[in-house]
């Protein structure tokens, strides 16, 4: 895959895990509803990077699906966070795959996604109380 | 060529126990064969093979679990928070043997100092030594940054992407 192609893909990721988090915050608690807030927001920023980026460069990015299927329904505090976890580790792949593709900056721009993703996934982990909350290979599919 | 340390493909390393003198213990093999080959080569020298870009990274990965032992060791109350993180360094440790050729695995471990030494400078006061741990991973996470984005082929860079990800949820957990 080139480049260009794993970086619509990153952006077809970041448009999913955006709406995964208008589903999620509904179902949360105060404190859990800001850390969803700020994730949502990153994933925004993210999204708003790549498509500049790619604009930049003549391609036409794809829009965000009206609506996507989530893997499972979220119908609690406990689906909610499982989704949020879910949502983090299967961007953080997708970013991961990422890498070996990009070249200079934009190999920053995936490493810092992936990070950032993995940073999320723990906090996540942690209010979700799943053990252990550390991942040792971030974003390597399972 | 008879490896003196297990060489993993698929690794779970949390239940590895890869130790510096592991991977020296293959090292030391390479170090013999080239002599050999000095020997019976002939009147040309066998060229020692160019080290592996990732051995130094490697050897930086196993001090700083051995780090971890050392901590846990000389405060046994933080062995449920650090135990884990330690974990995860040597599944690294263990990811990056696997990937270097082991023909060309040099470590260098001139910078790094001794299990005992480490033991030895492990700060009494939890905090501090708390503090300490998390400027180390705050600067394995520059270095594992470094390492990837100098990456040749996509399995490292996808390799040492997660490593340093995973070093700065460390930062994280350390905070």
């Amino acid at each position: 895959m080139s480049g260009d192609e794993r970086l619509a893909a990153a952006l077809r990721a970041e448009h999913a895990a955006i709406f995964g988090y208008g589903v999620i915050g509904a179902h949360l608690g105060r404190a859990s509803v800001d850390l969803a807030r700020q994730a949502e927001q990153a994933h925004r920023d993210r999204r708003d990077a790549l498509l500049v980026r790619l604009a930049a460069k003549g391609a036409t990015p794809a829009p965000g699906e009206p609506a996507y299927t989530l893997p499972f329904p979220v119908t609690d505090r406990t689906s909610a966070l499982r989704l949020a976890v879910q949502i983090e580790d299967r961007t953080a792949a997708v970013w991961r795959e990422a890498l070996g593709d990009l070249n200079g900056d934009e190999r920053r721009l995936g490493l810092d996604a992936l990070t950032d993703c993995a940073v999320r996934a723990y906090r996540w982990r942690k209010v979700a109380g799943i053990t252990p909350p550390l991942v040792a290979f971030p974003g390597k599919p399972s | 060529m008879v490896l003196t340390c297990p060489v993993r493909t698929d690794v779970d390393a949390r239940t590895t126990g890869l130790t510096r003198r592991a991977v020296l213990g293959a090292t030391g093999l390479v170090a013999v064969a080239t002599v050999g080959g000095c020997r019976w080569g002939g009147d040309t020298p066998a060229k020692p093979p160019a080290p592996d870009p990732l051995a130094a990274f490697l050897a930086g990965t196993v001090a700083l679990a051995e780090r971890y032992d050392a901590a846990v060791t000389a405060h046994p109350d933080l062995a449920g928070r650090l135990t884990p993180i330690r974990d995860d360094h040597r599944a690294h440790a263990a990811a990056l043997t696997a990937e270097i050729d082991p023909t060309s695995a040099r470590p260098s471990t001139s910078a790094n100092p001794s299990p005992t030494e480490a033991a030895s400078s492990v700060p009494s006061d939890p905090a501090t030594l708390l503090s300490g741990l998390r400027s180390a991973e705050q600067a394995a996470h520059r270095d594992a940054v470094a390492a990837c984005l100098a990456a040749r082929t996509p399995r490292r860079a996808a390799l040492l992407g997660s490593i340093a990800a995973c070093r700065a949820t460390h930062v994280e957990a350390l905070a």
